[in-house]
């Protein structure tokens, strides 16, 4: 049935197609990642000079021995204060942006974000409930707070997503009632844990804004294989992401197990995005927006959409993070409130002058 | 192609089926065998769509049995199911910067394996599917830029990129202009000669008697009348269906039966 010029423009078409979803963008990015976050790794309260920063951070490089004439504080404040926070940073970025595109994709809806499912309001409460908890030190020496918020976001989607069964299926409609449902429910114990929580009260605020002020090289560590389970199995339902921007007959009748992936999409997204919160609290606004940057910028292939938005939502929230210390020094301003401030006017203009389509 | 000659593509045996309590199909009976164009017609809510439906499990049955290529429904997973049926339904959704050549290269879902890598081969098959349709001028072209004939064309397009040996289409001509109609029918005329067994919905009686081997006339929910053309398109049958103001007339040439209004007061000026 298909003749040799047939396969000859097959292959046309296929390099075609490499190219289009091609790795220009994506080495753009990692250069734009690098970039931000050696800048963010020189910015600080304590004025080290930048070359000297990198001195350091290269110094402990296998195979790299340079002559280090810094101070011994100078390089604690780099190796155990900048690098693991900047590390933080770029990992939650990565993770909810991740996760946003995942879960826009699964929903096929722009106002999709990865705390639809009540990930955010859950991870509150059980981070309210260790605050106020007196639970002094934690196993591994990082505190209860992560695990709290890790277990109750984990805990609000799982119910969200059982009680949004109705009849045969999960339709997306039940699914983001029972995740607002949730959400409201886990919020008004939270408010109430609030107004009853003394001063404790600004710890739960600071969780509920998110900081990386208090990040360690132990935290971040503990988080990279839930994130990479997660994102691994996403990356292998790349294409099938594509698949459900088509409405959900069509692809039930290109042979795809609509449900089941639905479900497994949504359990991967979640943990991710769960991991994220566990590690620097909510920080809203990274999952909404950039991946709707992303398919605004590059094309709505989520093959293409996957990899930019952990690209860009890490440089971005590395950024965010490096306003949210250095704005209104030596205080912090919460890095959820730069994301927001930064993030919506910023959208807003690309949206106005990439108009493709009038489609999001 | 490795048919059993005597085994039809699809075998429907008295389905029922109902959306919520109201029982959509009732004894619905209906072969498609490989090289052969169906006509299913019927008035607006008379079973069509969700015949389609039924017989691609997409809802369930209540009664009755569909064997797809000699196996039962149920024992045939999506994927397996999708590698030998198409459906180009009447107004599918996709976004609207998607490429024409993107939405096509879908059509190949379930032959990828797990990694979902696309080969050279189902590059190859992709540009065959939309050269067929008449719309590998279209390749680069965002969805939301075309014609309403034109997106017809692409998701046809994409239902050949399954490589499909029974192909369901629902009303694949409606808004279209009648050269479009024609083209879409020497189309489904052409996928027939090739072996693939094909069951079109269809509103215009006069089109599908024209190109149909054989048609079904379905109201509320039964089979009303089955066989070729000139046996099911007559005055009687189509009367008692769609009532007394419409007649039907024989083309001069070749008597396939046309369907016209009757005129009872003078024509319109």
């Amino acid at each position: 049935m298909i003749t040799r010029t047939e396969a000859t423009a097959g292959v046309a078409a296929a390099v075609r197609a490499s190219r289009a979803t091609g790795i220009g963008p994506v080495a753009l990015a990692s250069s734009m990642l690098i970039v931000v976050a050696a800048f963010a790794v020189m910015m600080g309260a304590s004025t080290i000079p930048p070359l000297t920063t990198l001195a350091i951070i290269l110094d402990r490089l296998p195979f790299m021995t340079l002559a280090v004439d810094a101070p011994v504080g100078w390089q604690r404040i780099v190796l155990e204060v900048r690098l693991p926070r900047v590390l933080t940073a770029g990992l939650a970025g990565a993770a909810l942006a991740y996760s946003g595109a995942t879960y826009q994709g699964v929903f096929r809806n722009p106002l999709a974000d990865p705390f639809l499912l009540g990930v955010a309001s859950g991870a509150a409460l059980g981070a309210a409930i260790a605050i106020m908890t007196p639970l002094d030190a934690g196993p591994y020496g990082f505190g209860w707070v992560p695990l709290f918020a890790f277990g109750g976001a984990a805990l609000a989607v799982v119910i969200a997503y059982s009680a949004a069964h109705v009849g045969l299926a999960r339709s997306n409609t039940s699914l983001i009632l029972a995740g607002v449902a949730v959400s409201s429910v886990a919020g008004a114990v939270t408010s109430f844990i609030m107004l009853n929580g003394g001063e404790r009260v600004l710890a739960i605020f600071a969780f509920l804004f998110g900081s990386f002020n208090t990040a360690n090289w132990e935290r971040a560590v503990l988080a990279i294989p839930y994130l990479a389970v997660g994102t691994a199995v996403i990356a292998i339902h790349g294409r099938l992401l594509n698949v459900l921007q088509l409405d959900e007959e069509q692809a039930a009748q290109l042979g795809v197990n609509v449900a089941r992936t639905k479900l497994v999409l949504l359990a991967a997204a979640s943990l991710v995005a769960a991991t994220a919160v566990a590690m620097a609290g909510v920080i809203g606004f990274v999952g909404l927006v950039v991946p709707h940057l992303v398919r605004l910028l590059f094309g709505v292939d989520y093959r293409r959409v996957l990899p930019l938005s952990a690209l860009i939502g890490a440089s971005f929230l590395i950024g965010a993070d490096v306003l949210s210390r250095t704005l209104l020094r030596p205080q912090e301003v919460p890095v959820g409130i730069v994301t927001a401030v930064i993030g919506g006017p910023f959208f807003l203009y690309v949206m106005r002058t990439r108009r493709i389509g009038g489609g999001l | 192609m490795t048919t059993l000659i005597d085994v039809p593509l699809l075998r429907v045996t008295a389905i029922r089926a109902a959306l919520g309590s109201r029982e959509v199909l009732r004894d619905v009976t209906l072969d498609v065998a490989s090289g052969e164009v169906v006509g299913l017609l019927g008035p607006n809510g008379a079973g069509k769509s969700t015949f389609l439906r039924a017989v691609t499990a997409l809802i369930p049955l209540t009664a009755g049995s569909v064997e797809v290529f000699g196996a039962t429904l149920a024992n045939l997973d999506r994927r397996a199911l999708a590698r030998g049926v198409a459906v180009v339904q009447q107004l599918p959704e996709a976004p609207p910067e998607m490429s024409v050549e993107d939405l096509v290269l879908l059509g190949r879902t379930p032959h990828l394996g797990l990694l979902g890598r696309e080969s050279a081969r189902d590059f190859a098959v992709t540009s065959e599917a939309m050269r067929r349709a008449g719309c590998e001028d279209l390749a680069s072209r965002p969805l939301g830029t075309l014609s309403g004939g034109q997106r017809r064309r692409v998701f046809i397009a994409r239902a050949l990129a399954q490589e499909p040996r029974l192909l369901l289409l629902d009303e694949p001509t409606a808004n279209l202009d009648v050269q479009a109609q024609y083209e879409t029918f020497e189309l489904l005329r052409a996928l027939a000669a090739d072996g693939v067994g094909v069951l079109v919905v269809v509103h215009d009686m006069t089109l599908a008697a024209a190109y149909c081997d054989r048609l079904v006339l379905l109201a509320d929910g039964r089979v009303v009348a089955s066989g070729p053309p000139a046996a099911v398109v007559t005055v009687d049958i189509i009367r008692s269906v769609y009532g007394n103001n419409v007649t039907v007339l024989a083309h001069p040439g070749t008597a396939f039966p046309i369907v016209v209004p009757v005129m009872v007061e003078e024509p319109h000026d």
